[in-house]
Order: C-alpha cells, then structure tokens, then sequence
C-alpha cells in the first residue's frame, strides 16, 4: 500500500531521529520533572509572606501543589505537541528543498493518496510522542491525567488532529524551511501568549478563546480534575471545528498545481 | 503511430509563455534528446510529459493514452530520473530504493527482486545498507537512477543526469543508458553536454524561448543550419601565400595561414578540397597532412540558439 509506505517513512524520519525523539518525548518529561521538583519542594507559606526566591509561584501555591504541577503538566504536553506538529510540516517542506515531494508527485499515485500518507504519518508520530510524554510523565513524576485512559487517549486525539492540521496549512504555504519554522515558532509563541500561558492573570480570557492551546488546555485539565468526556464537550467540539477549517485550508492549499515545489 | 506524442502543447506562468505550442514524437524504443538553453522550457516540457504539470492548451499522448484522461495509467509508465538528486538522507540505500518501488505498486518478491536488479545494475548491490549522506556524488546520482528503474518502466526520463560527477560515474550513466535502451526502454534525455548527446542520442530536439526549433537526427539537424566545417591543411615548402587564392574558390568563407598551417573554413568544404589541393600543388607547396572537422552538435545548438549568454 504507497498510502502506508508513505506514512511509515515519515514515521520513521521522525521517531528514527534519536535527537528529535530527545527533543519532543524527553524534554517535556524533563520540563515537568523540573516544575514539579520545584513545587513540591516549595513551602506553603505559613503567615501568607512570600518565601525568599519565590514570586507567584508561591501565591498561586495557595490553590495547591497538585493543582500547579497538574497546569504545568497539560501546558508543557500542549506546547511539546505543537512543536511536533512544527517538525512534521518542516518535514514537508524539506521534501520540497530537497526534491522528493517532486519525485513522489511524479509516481502513479493521486494526490490524496500522497496527502493522505503524509498526513496519516503525522497523526501517527504525534499520538506517539503524546502517548510517550503521557505515559512516562504518569510512571516517571506520578503526574495523574485524570480517572479515564480512554478519555485522555480521546482528547490527545482531538489535539493531535488540530495540530497536524495546522501543520498541513505551513507545509502547504512555505517552500523555504528556515522561514516557515520561523514563522511557526512565532505562531505558536504568540498563540500561547495570547491564551495566557505565559502568565497567570485572567486578562487573556478573551484572546484565549482564538487559540489552539487554551482548548486543547482547557480538555487536559477538565480530565485531570475529574471531568469526563461530556463535561469537555464544548472544548473537544471546538478542537474539531478548528480541525475542519484548518484541514478545508490545507487541502485547498494542496490543490496547487506545483504544491511540490 | 508514435510512442510519446506532443501536439500544440501550450504552458503559461502568469503572463510569461514557458512553452509555445510545442508539437513533437518520440518512437518507442528511441533515446531521444532533449536541448534547449537555460529557461528554454525543457524543465516545463518534462514536468507536462511527467504529469507534474497540467499544459494549458495542446495534447499529450503516451502509448496512445492521453494523459489528462488518464494521468495515473501514463504516471506507471515512467520512470524519471531528476536534475536534482532526490533521495531521502535518512534511509539507506536499499530502503530508498524499496520505498520508490512500493510507490510504484510493487510488493513481495517483484518489489525485492525488483530493488535488487535496480542497485545491481547501478553498482550499488555492495552499499546497500549504506545511507547516502556517505556517498559520493557519482554514487548518489547513480542511487538517483536506481529509484527511477525499480518497476522497470517503459519509458524513461533523465534529466541531467550526470551533472557535477566524475568521469568514471559519468562512463558508468551513459553505458547505463545505452544498456537499459537496449533492454527495450525508451529514453528521454536532457543534458548540457553535447558530447554525451551526440554519443547517447539516435534523435535530438533544440527548445528555445518555448519552441522546439529543430528536431531529427544528428545528421538532420547538421544539414538544417550553414554551419562551418573547417580543413586543416599541414604543409611544408610554403613560398607564396595561397590565402588570396583559395578565398576565390566558391563556398570559401575564411582562409588562415599561420606558420606551417592553412585553416580553411567553407559551408562544404569537401567540394573545395580538390580545388584546394590543385592551387597547394601548383605553387610547390608540398602537403604532409590533411584533416577535416565537420561541424559537431554543440556549433548546430549555437548556431541555432545563438551565442548571446541566457540567464
């Protein structure tokens, strides 16, 4: 099947790649391990003063350790998962640089079957990394996602679906790799300013609503709270709305003629 | 009724005309190659025979099949060989092979006999299990062809494909060319060096500024223009200069004398050489060599093109 094939050389570049597989599978844990090593190690305030070395991270402590680690834990999972989604479009546009998206554009297969390969192997690497990062940060830091696998497996599945969209959309608007991992580095920082990740008022709740990130958020902490799927519904329909859309633009974008050069 | 036929085909890029109705037929069987200077329209031409490109006007027909009704059926009779090396780094040898052969629809043992005869006939059966980024150039351009002839296509399109690689890998190409044709391969051929054109080729097309300006065999196109050829004539015993007297001769065009040589350049010097030989003979010049250089494909690609640099 050159559907497969296609999907599982993209696997493998990416999963084959013992640096990649550092960056987006070990650096999250990492990034959590750090976080909760911190909080855990900080001391709740006993006269409501702020201990030395430590700014809001304390005060916010006041809602609890686990409820911080748990923030922690679902920011650093969405952010890692949009990273991948990065290295898979900036696969795309490598194979355009390097001429083999020309060279498997020229083989008897339709487009969508080359789409489909590419977007089936994307799906596959980011379930992957996410179910990686979802596992060893549970087995390694304890970190609890929640009372169901099947719910958080359900909610990596709706966000992985946004972010290889997402990733489609730049791999189908870039032929120059540098620029368009620029370009999506800034997407995504900015997304996560504006959904207010980098800090920790409410003053974002607004401009949060037009980001990826605060939905995705938004499901992972429900879960690890304690809600079921029902209760993240809105959250889970707005991630498949932002997928149509995105995936409606790609494939508008794949109807170019020389979409592979 | 011909193997690969292009009637009228027209290709816009915005208001820029990359391709001006161009009409041409290659035989089953044929190496046909394919000349034009930079931005001529080769690339375009190729990518509409290839299917990567749709022509905005015009027909084109493979085994008969026209590839707008039926761009898959035309696509598996392909195999092309690109410009530029396009193989992935990060697969060995044989992997990248097996990879183009599945997207060709081969599976099992036709897929792993398939990858074997492709990385045998290019010489690579020993790197197999290599990955690329250790190859040399010649090496890599030769794993270029081997993922092009995996399925064994009917046709086969090489663009440029010993661009930027050592005598030896380059002998190796042209032989590979030379031998796949002979196994029942038509070949479309596109290079920048005439010697390996005039070599490989039974049939040549110029394109420039869109259009196919010449096309037929080497000998063809060599009558179509007034190109040169030249006499070389190596003498001793030169008392008078006969410069004056052979320019009179019809036909003659320029005539140079520098010590012991007399250049002549004529439309059809073989009609003058008897002429030529007479007026030496009588003035006591005595002759000790004589030899003719007829006009090669890169002065009939001149000559047609023109000399102005492209960009």
């Amino acid at each position: 099947m050159p559907v497969i094939a296609i999907a599982v050389r993209n696997i493998k570049t990416v999963l084959f790649n013992k640096l990649l597989v550092l960056l987006i599978v070990i650096m999250p844990v990492l990034q959590m391990f750090i976080m909760s090593t911190v909080i855990e190690s900080a001391e709740v305030p006993q006269n409501g003063t702020v201990a030395s070395g430590f700014t809001e991270i304390i005060l916010l402590g006041q809602t609890g350790g686990a409820s911080l680690i748990r923030f922690f834990a679902a920011s650093t999972l969405v952010q890692f998962l949009m990273m991948t989604g990065i290295i898979a479009a900036a696969m795309v546009i490598g194979e355009k640089e390097k001429h083999t998206l020309a060279r498997v554009f020229s083989t008897p297969l339709k487009k969508r079957q080359i789409i489909a390969g590419n977007l089936l192997g994307h799906l596959v690497t980011t379930l992957t990394v996410a179910l990686a990062v979802l596992v060893l940060a549970k087995l390694l830091l304890g970190i609890d996602w929640g009372n169901s696998l099947i719910d958080i497996l359900v909610v990596t599945v709706f966000v992985v679906c946004t972010i290889t969209a997402l990733g489609f959309v730049f791999s189908g608007l870039f032929r120059n790799m540098k620029l368009a991992v620029g370009v999506m580095s800034f997407t995504i920082m900015a997304m996560t300013f504006l959904s207010g990740g980098f800090t920790s008022g409410d003053q974002f709740s607004v401009t949060s609503r037009f980001t990826l990130n605060k939905w995705a958020f938004d499901a992972y902490i429900g879960l690890m709270e304690g809600k079921n799927l029902w209760d993240i519904k809105f959250n889970l329909a707005v991630l498949a709305v932002i997928s149509i859309v995105l995936g409606i633009a790609a494939c508008i974008l794949y109807r170019r003629e020389n979409v592979y050069e | 009724m011909s193997y690969i036929k292009l009637k009228d085909v027209v290709k816009r890029y915005d208001s820029s005309l990359a391709v001006d109705n161009i009409s041409l037929s290659i035989e089953k069987g044929e190496i046909f190659g394919l000349l034009g200077p930079n931005g001529a329209g080769k690339s375009t031409t190729i990518k509409m025979i290839m299917g990567l490109l749709k022509p905005n006007s015009g027909e084109i027909n493979i085994d008969g099949i026209n590839i707008r009704e039926d761009e898959i059926a035309v696509k598996g009779k392909l195999g092309l060989v690109p410009q530029d090396i396009a193989i992935y780094e990060n697969l060995s040898a044989r992997e990248n092979v097996e990879f183009f052969g599945r997207l060709y629809g081969l599976r099992g043992k036709s897929l792993k006999d398939g990858v074997s005869e492709a990385l045998e006939f290019t010489g690579l059966s020993e790197k197999q299990k290599e990955k690329p980024k250790k190859f040399s150039g010649g090496m890599k351009r030769r794993l270029n062809i081997a993922c092009a002839i995996v399925h064994q296509p009917e046709i086969i399109i090489m663009d440029e494909p010993t661009v930027g690689i050592d005598p030896q890998s380059r002998n190796h190409i042209l032989h590979s060319v030379r031998e796949l044709n002979r196994r029942g391969s038509t070949i479309v051929y596109t290079s920048h060096y005439m010697e390996e054109v005039e070599t490989v080729c039974d049939r040549v097309g110029i394109i420039d500024h869109g259009k196919l300006i010449a096309c037929g065999s080497k000998n063809d196109l060599k009558k179509q223009v007034d190109t040169e050829e030249k006499i070389l004539i190596e003498a001793t015993d030169i008392r008078y200069n006969p410069v004056d007297e052979i320019k009179g001769l019809k036909g003659v065009l320029n005539v140079s004398l520098s010590e012991n040589t007399i250049e002549v350049s004529a439309t059809r010097a073989q009609d003058n050489l008897q002429d030529i030989l007479f007026i030496l003979t009588k003035s006591g010049v005595r002759v000790r060599n004589i030899s003719l250089k007829e006009p090669d494909l890169e002065s009939v690609f001149l000559s047609l093109t023109g000399r102005k640099l492209r960009d």
